[in-house]
């Protein structure tokens, strides 16, 4: 007798908790086929606005290429946006955009990832300092790639010279690097890879 | 409880914040700008109100075993609706605060009420406790952070454009004052926080005294 008790008390629970659970997954899911659109819509436009923001220029079109994009004027390739990761940062690594024409001369850079000391290092971020808008028009002929600390061209932040110097020094590698063969690549490949 | 009662609780003499000491991960952690307090504020708000209302509805319906189960996955489902509505208005400052909107499910506040006081009265005093008592928490990270970013950043509604639309760019208060470390740093957070404490206990002891002043004269005469 007990026993029954027992096992319909448990079913109760069982058919309580799923009948909630429905309830529940249902108002989320309805909100969210409702609201999707409208959020991959925000998301395309908060991560083009960004990129657009670092080329700095809205005639080119950015084009993926693999992890970075090429920049395209008119249908020809004009130059790269590439993905940079940097370890050598005060905490942990440093991610950023670096927008370069074919001549190698930077149109861009912006910080997007960091851990840097709040108050300190992250004035790496444009929202907090316009620390990065000293690299345009930059490149390896016209500038000497450190901080003015070690006799470069580039501020250091008051107290703070690891970070600041981590991404000068990351910049100045990377443009000593060709242009990226992927962004040269005329004929792009399709997106699901179907050429390879 | 009157619901004037529940107010005065919500709002001063049972603050979540300033007087339960609940939910200050979220509040320590966001505080750093008016807008981000703001916006995780009015989100803890809108979970708390939805939360007390849907849970007082079921009390009768649950039991002792569904009833902390049924709790939690009621705040949850609210939390998501929550994140995915951040998401749908700025996506920016989901990029921003978006940790913190998922965290909100964790706020001891919302279980709190729901345990303490939802699941034991009628519908339109939970919605009422919900409000007051989420008001009390949006008031004090509002206060906490409007501190912050002045002091730290020597701005006010710096960025409210992203919730409040292009016109708001203009909002940006430049304050003379220039930008002090220590109030964008956890401890300056943690310190700021105690004062605000401070704060709330000196007046309470003041309006005693006086009230204590008052009802001496009184017997007197």
């Amino acid at each position: 007798m007990t026993d029954i008790k027992a096992m319909s008390a448990i079913s109760k629970t069982i058919i309580k908790m799923t009948a909630l659970a429905a309830v529940c997954g249902l108002l989320l899911s309805t909100t969210y086929v409702i609201s999707y659109g409208q959020i991959k819509a925000n998301q395309q436009a908060f991560e083009i606005r960004q990129l657009q923001a670092v080329v700095g220029d809205a005639s080119l079109t950015l084009q993926p290429a693999g992890e970075h994009y090429r920049l395209l004027k008119n249908g020809s390739v004009y130059g790269e946006l590439r993905a940079v990761t940097t370890p050598d940062g005060y905490n942990g690594d440093i991610r950023f955009w670096l927008a370069t024409n074919m001549q190698r001369e930077i149109l861009g850079v912006r910080v997007i990832k960091h851990q840097e000391t709040p108050g300190l290092g992250d004035k790496l971020d444009l929202a907090i300092s316009p620390w990065v808008l000293d690299f345009n028009g930059a490149s390896l002929t016209n500038h000497r790639w450190d901080v003015t600390k070690y006799s470069g061209d580039f501020d250091q932040f008051s107290g703070a010279t690891i970070t600041p110097r981590a991404v000068v020094l990351a910049i100045a590698e990377q443009l000593a690097k060709p242009v990226l063969s992927s962004a040269l690549d005329p004929e792009p490949k399709s997106v699901d890879g179907s050429q390879q | 409880m009157t619901p004037t009662e529940i107010t005065r609780d919500g709002l001063w003499d049972n603050n979540p914040a300033l007087v339960q000491l609940l939910g200050l991960c979220p509040l320590l952690a966001v505080s750093n700008t008016l807008i981000n307090g703001f916006v995780l504020g009015s989100l803890t708000l809108f979970v708390l109100i939805f939360a007390n209302g849907t849970i007082s509805l079921l009390q009768r319906w649950l039991d002792d075993t569904t009833r902390l189960p049924a709790q939690i996955l009621i705040i949850a489902t609210f939390v998501t609706l929550a994140d995915l509505l951040l998401q749908f208005v700025s996506f920016e400052l989901h990029q921003r605060i978006g940790l913190f909107v998922a965290l909100i499910v964790t706020n001891c506040v919302i279980l709190g009420r729901a345990e303490a006081f939802a699941r034991k009265n009628h519908f339109g005093y939970a919605l009422l406790d919900g409000l007051t008592m989420g008001s009390g928490f949006l008031l004090v990270i509002v206060l906490l952070s409007g501190i912050r970013e002045a002091l730290g950043h020597g701005t006010l509604f710096a960025q409210a454009d992203l919730i409040f639309g292009e016109t708001a760019v203009n909002w940006v208060i430049q304050l003379p004052n220039e930008g002090l470390l220590l109030a964008v740093l956890p401890p300056g957070a943690f310190l700021l926080f105690g004062l605000l404490i401070a704060l709330k206990n000196w007046i309470d002891q003041k309006i005693e005294q006086r009230q204590a002043l008052r009802n001496s004269s009184t017997a007197a005469n």
